[in-house]
């Protein structure tokens, strides 16, 4: 018992300097997203609407008063159902395609570098400059859809997708299909490439078509990967910001999610307290599913 | 031809046709961006003109020298640049500690620091707001570093540190022998070694400070001091687009990230698997 303490003590010394070199880091972490974190969750909790920062109440306990009250706000309900539609949709469409472009990019074709890193340019665009872009696509004056569409007798007139209830919503998610995709196939292909040839031939040899080895053979030894990506990526969709900074979550709240809602009752209406208490139900989903991730990391160490 | 020959072809054919759609759609859009940036007011609103028959460099003209445009580039590349200065130091100093220390719970620090890069921005910013404005720190470039230190930090310590794991011990070792200090060995054997997985980093350091938007749009206030991602939007009036500045804007802009993209490309699976998130 003794001896042990020695030894636990003796070797605290000789790792100090290892201590020492990792303190700052940890103390950055710390102060920067942890005590955020921290405060955010307990601001959930508090009376702290800006507006009314003269008031008695302001800074007081005020309860679970913030969460009942998004729970009866008409925009908070919607944007959970347009939160559930938002990533479901992204999550399948940008899983389809990228599983698609990742198996024709890993047959042995011609020019397959220069496919693949054409095909990657969507990920290396700051998400600002493709927003403004694909507005530009959309715009109902200028926008080379319009013109397309009319000239093709697709729209009689041009229309205004982003202004348009009923259409918005889908041209962001193309939006944000185009630029989630190529992430998630360098994933799927880098996971194919791993997969030996010999695998394949003794496949085709037992007679299987390229359906039946996809789904028998293919699909199992990516699993693994392919849960990793996909749990990533449902994090990311739904902390996504481009609903937002394309129509402000409007028109008529059509594009509003618990994202772009938190992000509205705080720096639109500076109620900080609703704001904290919507973004605290989006971390218990993004812990669940930060959960899910570690445990899939664990198991592959 | 036999019929499986046939089949093959058929086959080939499909996938091609299927790449270069995808490359389409990758890469057209910005065809047409850099298209609109060299028209006249007057051809961007001219559906006849979508391939433009004659060009003009008055947007590049205006935007280089008649707006703030490279006021924010300038801003964009120092909060950028010291962002990435001081993940860098951190984070080497942290990994080289994680793997050549034997430190009580390691992996509960990693894993913690893994943690925190799936906090929802929005959560954090909330409280971020009430920080910066106790520390007077809100429209000022210092705030906006720290909070992209926030998210640079974790992503750089995890890449590092799986760097730094990947260097056998005994590189250091012979150094060691060889009569070097811990520190020369630090600096002559390991530095040299992770040299280019370190660049690397850096540059996703930098992009991922360049390309912010949320933060930046929420604590700089000051026309002078905005970053270009926010700085965009002075080509957004209330009612009316200038599309060929913005467009041209937005063309420059893409200088930065097509060097980024083509130093990178190669290395994009090993820092993406490991622990990031796109937000």
């Amino acid at each position: 018992m003794e001896s042990k303490l020695i030894y636990h003590k003796r070797n605290f010394k000789k790792n100090l300097p290892g201590y020492l070199l990792l303190a700052p880091a940890t103390i950055a972490v710390l102060a920067l997203s942890i005590y955020p974190m921290i405060r955010g969750i307990f601001l959930s909790f508090m009376n702290y609407n800006l507006v009314r920062a003269r008031g008695d109440s302001f800074q007081t306990f005020a309860g679970l008063e913030n969460y009942k009250k998004i729970f009866v706000n008409e925009i908070f309900l919607k944007s959970i159902g347009n939160t559930i539609k938002w990533t479901l949709v992204n999550l399948i469409v940008q899983l389809v395609v990228a599983m698609l472009l990742a198996l024709a990019l890993n047959q042995k074709l011609r020019g397959r570098a220069a496919f693949r890193i054409l095909t990657l340019v969507p990920w290396a665009v700051p998400p600002y400059i493709a927003v403004m872009t694909f507005t530009f696509l959309y715009s109902a004056q200028v926008g080379i859809l319009n013109i397309l569409a009319v000239r093709l007798g697709v729209v009689a007139e041009a229309v205004s997708w982003l202004g348009n209830k009923g259409s918005a919503f889908w041209c962001i998610v193309a939006l944000s299909v185009w630029k989630g995709m190529p992430f998630q196939m360098v994933f799927i292909l880098t996971a194919l490439q791993g997969i030996p040839g010999e695998v394949y031939e003794s496949a085709k040899i037992d007679g299987g078509s390229a359906w039946q080895i996809f789904w028998k053979v293919t699909l199992p030894i990516i699993k693994e990967p392919l849960m990793l990506t996909t749990v990533l990526n449902v994090i990311g969709i739904l902390s996504s910001f481009y609903p937002w900074m394309m129509t402000e979550g409007g028109p008529l709240y059509s594009t509003e999610t618990i994202y772009t809602f938190a992000y509205r009752q705080a720096f639109v209406n500076h109620d900080f307290g609703t704001a904290s208490a919507s973004a605290v139900l989006l971390f218990i989903f993004t812990t669940i599913l930060t959960w899910i991730y570690l445990r899939i990391i664990r198991e592959k160490n | 031809m036999t019929g499986k020959q046939i089949k093959k072809s058929i086959e080939v054919l499909i996938i091609y046709i299927f790449l270069i759609l995808m490359v389409l759609i990758s890469v057209g859009p910005f065809v047409y961006v850099v298209l609109t940036a060299f028209k006249t007011q007057e051809q961007i609103y001219d559906p006849s003109q979508i391939i433009p028959t004659y060009v003009s460099f008055d947007n590049f003209v205006k935007v280089l020298f008649h707006s703030n445009f490279i006021r924010y580039f300038i801003n964009s590349f120092f909060v950028s640049a010291v962002t990435t200065g001081i993940c860098v130091v951190l984070s080497v100093m942290a990994s080289y500690a994680l793997s050549r220390y034997e430190i009580i719970g390691a992996d509960k620090i990693k894993m913690s620091i893994l943690m925190t890069r799936m906090f929802p921005g929005v959560l954090l910013c909330i409280p971020f707001y009430i920080i910066m404005k106790q520390l007077n720190l809100i429209d000022t470039h210092s705030g906006l570093i720290l909070l992209y230190c926030s998210f640079t930090l974790p992503f750089a310590i995890w890449r590092t540190n799986a760097l730094f794991s990947g260097i056998p011990w005994e590189l250091e070792e012979s150094a060691r022998i060889d009569g070097c200090s811990r520190l020369g060995a630090f600096f002559h054997v390991i530095i040299p070694v992770a040299r280019p997985g370190l660049f690397v980093n850096m540059l996703f350091c930098f992009m991922s400070a360049w390309e912010e938007y949320m933060y930046a749009s929420i604590f700089i206030n000051t026309p002078l001091k905005k970053t270009i991602q926010v700085g965009m939007k002075d080509f957004v009036g209330q009612y009316t687009i200038e599309w060929g500045l913005l467009m041209t804007a937005v063309t420059l802009s893409l200088i930065p990230v097509i060097l980024f993209f083509a130093m990178v490309q190669n290395n994009l699976v090993g820092g993406l698997a490991e622990g990031s998130v796109k937000g």
